[in-house]
């Protein structure tokens, strides 16, 4: 998964953009963070983990309180969903194309006269 | 309290498909085709229905496969819904329908319209897909508290690029 992916998905919680606008406040430990979400440790604990895999967050390496706060240029590359959405269209488009290639290269190996479109071997749906 | 703030975008793509246009226009009507390429790469289609006809009903759900759902920190059995109605069905060259995304508890987060041409190069066919997004971003007002406008703006983005890439 390629990072401005990985934030997508990271941003596809409501919960997570939840803490990131908090953390947009200012600096805080997970014990805060916890809180006002009415969460378990444990559970937030899982939130900022794929955050900061995603490169959104960072945190202090003080082990008691490994404060968490926003990356910089965390949202770099993320605010401009319309491009994103371009991607998802022409990726779509892409697959379009493959499966054509794939169903006439199909029909045009000579089985059966009149033999239907199969679908090719190797697809996963 | 909440506050709904609504975001239309527009998308045109156009590219040349090396394919009569009867067969690109079954890929694009028959729910069994569709299934095969509608999914975005790490998703499969394990519900596709099609009710090409103009006021027919469209649905589609999306399911990641274990990797992309691992990656994306998905709870097992996560899976994307897409519903939506034909508008306009003109074999074999035009097709308008709505398309709308949920998030995974069923609230819609994109109403989207999206438009197929397909124009008949001999033996190859050029297809324009024009897609619209508009999102819907309900957040609460607490959330927005403090923030700057660019967060604002960017919550509303992503909730519709979070509908837009399950779409």
């Amino acid at each position: 998964m390629d990072p401005l992916s990985a934030k997508f998905a990271a941003l596809a919680d409501p919960t997570r953009r939840a803490i990131l606008a908090r953390l947009a406040l200012g600096e805080t430990t997970v014990l805060e963070l916890a809180e006002p979400f009415a969460m378990t440790l444990p559970a937030v604990s899982k939130h900022l983990k794929v955050l900061e895999h995603a490169g959104l967050i960072t945190r202090g390496r003080d082990a008691q309180r490994r404060p968490c706060r926003l990356a910089p240029e965390a949202l770099k590359g993320v605010d401009d969903w319309l491009e994103t959405y371009r991607r998802l269209w022409e990726e779509r488009l892409d697959r379009l194309e493959d499966y054509l290639t794939r169903i006439q290269a199909a029909e045009a190996t000579p089985k059966r006269r009149g033999a239907k479109a199969r679908k090719p071997k190797g697809d996963q749906q | 309290m909440t506050t709904i703030q609504m975001q239309r975008r527009e998308v045109v793509l156009t590219r040349t498909l090396n394919a009569p246009r009867e067969l690109v226009w079954q890929a694009w009507t028959e729910p069994k085709r569709m299934a095969v390429w509608w999914g975005p790469h790490g998703f499969t289609t394990p519900v596709c229905e099609a009710d090409v006809r103009k006021g027919g009903a469209l649905r589609i759900v999306m399911r990641p496969d274990e990797e992309m759902r691992v990656a994306m920190g998905l709870p097992p059995g996560a899976e994307f819904r897409m519903g939506g109605v034909f508008e306009e069905v003109i074999r074999p060259e035009r097709l308008a329908f709505t398309n709308n995304a949920f998030d995974m508890e069923g609230n819609q987060q994109l109403a989207g319209y999206t438009t197929v041409t397909l124009d008949d190069l001999g033996g190859k066919t050029r297809i324009t897909v024009t897609t619209s997004a508009e999102g819907e971003g309900p957040v609460a007002a607490g959330m927005l508290a403090g923030m700057e406008e660019g967060w604002s703006q960017m919550l509303e983005r992503l909730s519709a690029y979070a509908a837009g890439a399950q779409a």
